[in-house]
C-alpha cells in the first residue's frame, strides 16, 4: 500500500467517531422489544381466528357436525327413480278437494263473466 | 445495558445464545441484538449516512433476522450470517434511494482528536488542515457518497470497520480478490476527493 493510500485510509478511519446519542442502543432495543411484541400480538390474534382457542374450535365442530347431518338428509331423501319403484317410500302428493277457477292446471274450467 | 440481562452471562457465545432464541428464548436474541447493534448501525451508517435509515434499517434487519432464525444452519457464524441480511438489505434499499436522501450525520465523539489522522492534520502547516470537524466531516462524506455502492461496502467494512478480507468476501459473497480490487479502486477515487487533507 502507498503512502497516498495509507493516508486516505487514516482519514476515512476517522469516520468512527461519528457515534449516535449517549443512551442511543438502549433505546434501540426497547424499540426492538415494542417492535417484536406488537407484531406477536397480530400474529397470536391472526392465529386464534384462524385455528381457534377452546371456544371457537367448538363452534366449529358444531357447524361442521350441523353440515353433515344437513347432507345426510339430502342424500337420502326419496327423490330418486329407486324412490318411485317402492310405493311405500313414495312422498305424499296434497290434492285439492274443490276445482280451483282461473287455475291454470285447469285451462278448460267454464269461465263465468258476471253481468251488471 | 437492561436490567434483563441480569442473569444473563455476558461470556455467552453467539452458538448458544443462537440456539437458545431458536427454541424461543426472547432474552438470548436481545442479547444478540445488544452485541451487534452498534457494528450493524454503523455499517448502515456510513453506507446511507443518514442516521434515522440507519435506525430504521437496523431494526429491519433484526425482525428479519428474528423471522429467519430457525432457517439459520449455522453454517457461518451469526455474525457473517446477520451481516450478510445486513449488507443486502442496505443495498437494496440504496438501490430504490438512489439519489433522493440527505444526509443526516451523528455527531462526532470527542476522541476523534486524540486520532492519529487527526493529531496529523492539526499540526499540518497548510491552513486548511485546521479546518474544523463539521468540514472535515461533511468532506469524508462526499467522499463516501462518490463511491459505488459495492465500493462503499468494502471501504465501511475494511477502512471504518476493521473487518478482515476474507470475512468480508464471505459476506458479501464475492472472492477476495474482487475484495481487494474493490478497496484498490475505492482509495484512489478517494484520494481525489481528499487531496486537500493529504500531505
Amino acid at each position: 500500500m502507498n503512502e497516498p493510500e495509507k493516508q486516505v485510509q487514516k482519514l476515512i478511519r476517522l469516520k468512527r467517531f461519528e457515534e449516535p446519542r449517549d443512551g442511543y442502543f438502549e433505546d434501540f432495543l426497547k424499540e426492538f422489544q415494542s417492535r417484536r411484541n406488537e407484531r406477536e400480538t397480530s400474529k397470536g390474534f391472526l392465529n386464534s381466528r384462524v385455528s381457534g382457542g377452546a371456544g371457537n374450535r367448538k363452534w366449529f365442530i358444531g357447524a361442521g357436525m350441523a353440515y353433515a347431518a344437513l347432507l345426510a338428509v339430502v342424500l337420502m331423501w326419496p327423490n330418486g327413480p329407486e324412490a318411485k319403484q317402492d310405493a311405500s317410500r313414495q312422498p305424499i302428493i296434497f290434492e285439492p278437494k274443490q276445482p280451483v277457477r282461473n287455475s291454470v292446471t285447469s285451462p278448460k274450467a267454464p269461465v263465468s263473466i258476471p253481468r251488471p | 445495558m437492561s436490567s434483563e440481562f441480569e442473569n444473563e452471562s455476558p461470556t455467552d457465545a453467539d452458538e448458544v445464545l443462537v440456539s437458545r432464541a431458536q427454541s424461543g428464548d426472547t432474552l438470548a436474541f436481545d442479547q444478540l441484538v445488544v452485541r451487534y447493534s452498534p457494528r450493524l448501525y454503523g455499517m448502515i451508517y456510513h453506507m446511507t449516512s443518514n442516521k434515522e435509515d440507519a435506525n430504521d434499517l437496523t431494526q429491519d434487519v433484526f425482525a428479519k433476522a428474528y423471522r429467519s432464525l430457525n432457517r439459520f444452519r449455522g453454517r457461518s457464524s451469526f455474525y457473517t450470517w446477520i451481516y450478510a441480511i445486513g449488507t443486502n438489505m442496505t443495498l437494496n434499499f440504496l438501490k430504490k434511494r438512489n439519489r433522493r436522501a440527505a444526509w443526516s450525520l451523528d455527531n462526532l465523539d470527542s476522541g476523534i482528536q486524540n486520532d492519529e489522522a487527526m493529531v496529523d492534520l492539526a499540526h499540518a502547516a497548510n491552513p486548511r488542515h485546521q479546518s474544523d470537524l463539521n468540514e472535515l466531516q461533511k468532506k469524508l462524506n462526499e467522499a463516501m457518497q462518490s463511491l459505488s455502492n459495492a465500493h462503499r461496502a468494502v471501504v465501511t467494512m475494511f477502512d471504518i470497520q476493521g473487518i478482515p478480507h476474507a470475512e468480508i468476501s464471505k459476506i458479501l459473497k464475492v472472492s477476495e480478490g474482487t475484495v481487494r480490487s474493490r478497496l484498490f479502486y475505492a482509495h484512489r477515487q478517494l484520494q481525489g476527493h481528499l487531496e486537500e487533507f493529504i500531505k
